[in-house]
């Protein structure tokens, strides 16, 4: 289904939860709409289900009007954070629900259930009630629920938020796998930016009522349109007067910029001599991360953090410390911008880490 | 010798964690045992002084002298009559409060709107009023020299030492039995359910029978058992507006005075058990409920 929203507003009491938002998803596509808690999210989602209506804008699907339908006309499917099933109904009066009030034949009831439990690898729980069932198996049981009356929008609120985290992973992929072979458009909640871009075709990210930024997961990655979306979407710092970092001397107009910790080396004295281009400082904090060190350090009266891989030689607080910035990211006139390290020649950089590697080896 | 030492201490370290680990609150929460056998000896003790000493005592006196005295206060025809009287209001205003208090609680726990506290406060009216007052307020609105009593008196309706008033005052008095019971419930359930229901395609009405209720039923059975025996058992505000018509305007509750104020103890007491009779199927009732709803949440 295509879904048109035009300046979406709506309002509780004195929040403004949703402020003029213009949103456009096309047919089989599956969108996530992330942002921090509080954004508004979960009432752009609500409004798109009928759930809320509007104080002012327009939604269509497919060209259609649908901002005075309720829920039961829209032809949706809702998946709720908390799963919502029917607790004194088991699993197959769940799945059924929604063929039952249509005045279904019990025959095509039963046939559409016992296909939806293969889809869903739920056979032999028909009978449980949802008490009886582990986390996973209750998602899968409200999804396949929400499938049942063949809906052509699928709507998922933190699909994953009530699971531990190793079930989020396996069913996230699952899910995803699953939405593709029923071929639906699907729109998903959630704050959790690696399970935007794991599932997401496009993102949608909400900060404050509004939509900060739209696109392909990877475009918005690498280029953030506001200091929010950088610091959402990945880790990203402020870095204030960039011009007193060696290779971004010629940028003194740039009052602010930001960094990835990926685009930060840190290196010890040893590892300098390929790598002229550094501000020295001092180490701050030595985190492990499994795979690999996160470290903070002081250098020219700032807190910067950047990554060491695991077979580097290993740094402690208090250690003298070299720092290199690849690139930084800054807005120039409100447009992102990557200033590149001059000292830096992609090339060279490139060389250099080979050799060091060597070196290493 | 010193490590000695500390080997010796761990193992001991050990020991007493895992008796607080396997009895967790046990050891913090609990008084001395003679604390609690005092505790429990005073609560016991209380109880059976004032509650069941009392029941038990209705029953020996109504039965004090005899089945055939008990059977024939009972078949007294004024007896019957204040019992068919006490059961014809309850039959009237327990479905009405049923369904007034499914109505509030769904208002206030699936609707936001102005003045949504005050009505939660209202609702809890009738329990702050003393009934007598209750009474009073209707013969004060309905009586021969009320408020709206002349035009009553033209249309020749009668409320007030009448069958009306009597269902009037006893609507009153249990109106907050159902909601109150029911709004906390459906606010711990909240109303995802019933919006998944509505996104699958449920109208309305098949959301309330296949959705709210099922969910809701032992609390607002519980909620209609406690507004019958109230109901039934309501003496103040009725006493006020049903005028004591033997045959006609007594309930129950004030047949049992009318006889104890005529010395006839056997009698009251007979018909006392009626009601007694009624409490402990609310008790059992009650208990049930409990009991299959936990069953369900679990």
């Amino acid at each position: 289904m295509h879904i048109v929203a035009k300046g979406l507003y709506k309002r509780f009491g004195t929040f403004e939860a949703c402020k003029n938002v213009d949103l456009e998803i096309p047919p089989g596509k599956l969108v996530a709409l992330l942002g921090p808690s509080g954004s508004g999210k979960t009432t752009l989602l609500r409004l798109l289900a009928g759930l809320e209506y509007p104080d002012a804008g327009e939604i269509y699907f497919d060209g259609r009007f649908v901002n005075h339908l309720p829920p039961q006309e829209r032809n949706i499917g809702f998946v709720f954070q908390n799963y919502a099933l029917f607790r004194h109904m088991t699993v197959f009066e769940n799945i059924a629900f929604g063929l039952s009030v249509r005045k279904a034949k019990k025959d095509a009831v039963r046939r559409r259930v016992a296909e939806l439990l293969e889809l869903t690898g739920l056979q032999g729980l028909d009978n449980r009630r949802p008490h009886q069932l582990s986390g996973g198996q209750r998602q899968r049981v409200a999804f396949a629920r929400a499938l049942a009356p063949q809906p052509q929008l699928l709507l998922l609120d933190e699909p994953f938020a009530a699971l531990d985290a190793k079930v989020r992973k396996d069913l996230r992929g699952w899910l995803k796998d699953m939405i593709r072979r029923v071929g639906l458009t699907a729109v998903f909640v959630t704050h959790d930016q690696e399970e935007a871009m794991e599932m997401a075709d496009e993102i949608f990210i909400i900060h404050q009522g509004r939509v900060e930024q739209a696109g392909r997961p990877q475009d918005i990655y690498q280029l953030p349109r506001t200091p929010f979306v950088a610091s959402f979407l990945g880790d990203s710092y402020p870095l204030q007067n960039p011009s007193a970092f060696t290779g971004f001397e010629s940028y003194a107009a740039v009052e602010e910029a930001y960094f990835r910790p990926e685009y930060v080396r840190l290196l010890t004295a040893a590892e300098r001599q390929y790598f002229p281009a550094a501000n020295r400082g001092t180490v701050v904090n030595v985190s492990y991360r499994g795979n690999n060190w996160h470290v903070e350090a002081d250098v020219e009266g700032q807190r910067v953090q950047g990554v060491r891989s695991l077979d580097q030689a290993p740094l402690r607080p208090g250690d003298e410390v070299y720092v290199i910035f690849r690139r930084l990211l800054a807005f120039v006139h409100g447009e992102p911008r990557w200033l590149e390290n001059k000292t830096l020649q992609v090339k060279q950089l490139h060389q250099a880490e080979e050799r060091q590697s060597l070196a290493f080896v | 010798m010193e490590p000695a030492v500390t080997a010796r201490t761990v193992p001991e370290q050990q020991v007493p964690e895992k008796k607080t680990d396997s009895k967790p609150d046990s050891h913090h929460l609990t008084e001395s045992r003679w604390v609690r056998i005092v505790l429990i000896g005073i609560a016991l003790a209380f109880l059976g002084l004032m509650l069941v000493i009392p029941l038990v005592f209705v029953f020996v006196e109504a039965f004090g002298k005899g089945w055939a005295l008990y059977w024939e206060a009972i078949r007294e025809p004024d007896a019957l009559a204040a019992l068919r009287l006490t059961l014809s209001v309850a039959a009237i205003v327990v479905p009405l409060n049923t369904l007034f208090g499914l109505a509030a609680a769904w208002a206030v726990t699936r609707f936001s709107f102005r003045g949504k506290q005050w009505l939660v406060t209202l609702i809890d009216l009738p329990f702050a009023v003393s009934p007598v007052i209750a009474g009073l307020i209707f013969v004060l609105l309905f009586g021969n020299r009320g408020l709206l009593g002349p035009w009553l008196s033209a249309l020749d309706i009668k409320i007030i030492f009448a069958f009306p008033g009597i269902v009037l005052a006893t609507l009153f008095v249990t109106f907050p039995f159902v909601a109150r019971e029911l709004i906390p419930l459906m606010q711990s359930q909240g109303k995802n359910e019933e919006e998944a229901a509505a996104c699958m395609g449920a109208s309305g009405w098949q959301i309330f029978w296949r959705v709210t209720l099922p969910n809701i039923k032992w609390g607002l059975l519980y909620g209609v058992i406690l507004c019958n025996a109230r109901a039934m058992g309501e003496f103040g505000a009725v006493s006020v507006v049903s005028g004591h018509i033997r045959g006609q305007t007594n309930t129950l509750p004030l047949h049992v005075e009318i006889l104890y104020n005529e010395y006839q103890f056997t009698a009251a007491f007979a018909v006392s058990t009626l009601l007694v009779l009624l409490a402990v199927v609310t008790l059992v009732v009650k208990q049930v409920a409990e009991w299959k709803n936990r069953n369900e949440a679990a």
